[in-house]
């Protein structure tokens, strides 16, 4: 049972299609798994429909219409698999996000409890990525500079006396804190920051400049 | 359908207090026009079907005849819908041709249980926005990747079988008489490509205001906010 959802205007701005990429890539991966937010996006664009039906009509140039009808016999070459993802890692990701990650792709650790797989997005000043902590362990201790979206894929973690499963989405700003997985599964997520993490702890303040670099690198990749 | 047409126009809230007090020729003046709009409403209804047909013939026996008909509706409607979005002429002019031609494609997997033509047509249109406007500056993204997690079907859910073309039909009649600042934010997010953030920054507005002044659109709308956070 999915609890904790992602805010309305999100919804709608992803309706309307004027969400950037990372953020985006956060609602279809949660509307692949929760059906009321992916009724609450269709009756969105609904809404989006009736605005196209009152549109005032602009006149295609001259020939449109017969340029279109003669593309109609074209043969399209099938698009190829959506899924590039390899092993497990495939089952836990939701349809829309299985493009994202190809088969080469390796954990890696990142060092504050985690591993991290960066996913490359083609737009918009997010960073996304794959995290996945080990069964019953936490995240050390951090705060965002921004806002980050993570959303549970296979396993669950408690955080701020919250618990969140697959699907669930948990919203983090500013304040710091340390997620702890649950014992017995490893817990995978799907993150999109818009802004670098900042460690807390004793030790990470020391890592946070290595972290800075690191966001960077995947800012200039990205 | 009708019935429930019929309860909705009953509960809009001040409708029955003034009821009571109506005369007669007010009282018959009044369901004379709620019979025009269920007449409406049925009209908008029958459109969709006419769309919906057109759809399947293209989907079984790649009609072209049936193509050219919804060409001949929807592309000057896209091709509108692009440059609002802020495409100059021959960009908008590709995007409406090429939304077309993805409908072409497309057709076998418009399933009218799930989503009105019309709105089936929206989503391409949207995604083919955001494929083509966005690529000057960016790589392509494949958007319609995203529009698929929507369209994705879990076939498990009866209950959902809502009437896509009821409600369809029903958001365009109250569309009408959206308020003014409520149909201008409504309209920026979903022709000129803008978030809540672009929409208050542009307005001046805080970004609650505009958030609560799309809600009470949606609101008016009658779409359910049900289970939705803030």
């Amino acid at each position: 049972m999915i609890a904790h959802h992602l805010p309305l205007d999100m919804l709608v701005d992803y309706a309307a299609g004027s969400l950037a990429e990372g953020p985006a890539m956060m609602v279809a991966g949660h509307v692949a798994l929760c059906a009321d937010c992916r009724r609450q996006v269709e009756s969105f664009e609904s809404v989006g429909a009736a605005l196209l039906n009152e549109i005032d009509p602009v006149a295609l140039d001259v020939g449109a219409f017969d340029r279109v009808m003669a593309r109609l016999g074209e043969v399209v070459e099938p698009a190829p698999a959506a899924s590039a993802a390899t092993g497990g890692l495939a089952e836990v990701l939701p349809f829309p996000l299985r493009r994202y990650v190809d088969s080469a792709a390796r954990w890696r650790q990142a060092g504050w409890g985690v591993d991290e797989i960066a996913l490359r997005l083609n737009e918009g000043p997010h960073q996304a990525s794959l995290l996945r902590v080990r069964a019953g362990r936490a995240m050390a201790r951090h705060r965002h500079s921004g806002l980050e979206y993570t959303m549970v894929l296979s396993g669950g973690f408690t955080d701020r006396g919250a618990h969140y499963g697959p699907g669930d989405i948990c919203l983090a700003a500013g304040p710091e804190h340390a997620p702890l997985a649950d014992a017995g599964e490893d817990c995978i997520c799907l993150a999109v920051v818009d802004g670098p993490i900042v460690l807390t702890g004793p030790i990470g303040r020391l890592l946070n400049p290595w972290m800075r670099l690191r966001a960077r690198r995947a800012a200039a990749i990205g | 359908m009708q019935p429930r047409q019929i309860e909705m126009t009953r509960h809009r809230p001040g409708l029955t207090l003034a009821t009571a007090s109506l005369s007669r020729t007010a009282f018959a003046r009044r369901a004379a026009r709620g019979a025009k709009v269920l007449e409406k409403n049925a009209e908008k209804i029958a459109l969709e079907d006419r769309f919906g047909d057109l759809l399947d013939a293209i989907a079984v026996r790649r009609d072209r005849a049936a193509f050219a008909e919804l060409f001949r509706h929807f592309a000057p409607r896209l091709k509108s819908f692009g440059l609002r979005g802020g495409a100059n002429p021959d960009a908008a002019e590709e995007m409406a041709q090429e939304a077309m031609v993805a409908v072409w494609r497309k057709a076998g997997t418009f399933d009218r249980r799930r989503a009105s033509p019309t709105t089936w047509i929206y989503t391409i249109a949207r995604n083919k926005r955001i494929d083509l406007l966005r690529r000057n500056s960016r790589p392509p993204i494949d958007a319609e990747d995203f529009a698929l997690a929507t369209q994705a079907p879990p076939p498990d859910e009866p209950d959902m079988a809502l009437d896509a073309f009821q409600s369809h039909a029903r958001v365009r009649l109250l569309l009408k008489d959206l308020p003014g600042d409520q149909r201008l934010v409504l309209e920026k997010a979903f022709f000129e490509d803008k978030t809540h953030s672009d929409i208050a920054a542009e307005l001046d507005l805080p970004l609650g205001t505009v958030k609560s002044r799309i809600r009470l659109a949606l609101g008016r709308l009658r779409v359910s906010l049900q289970g939705v956070e803030s």
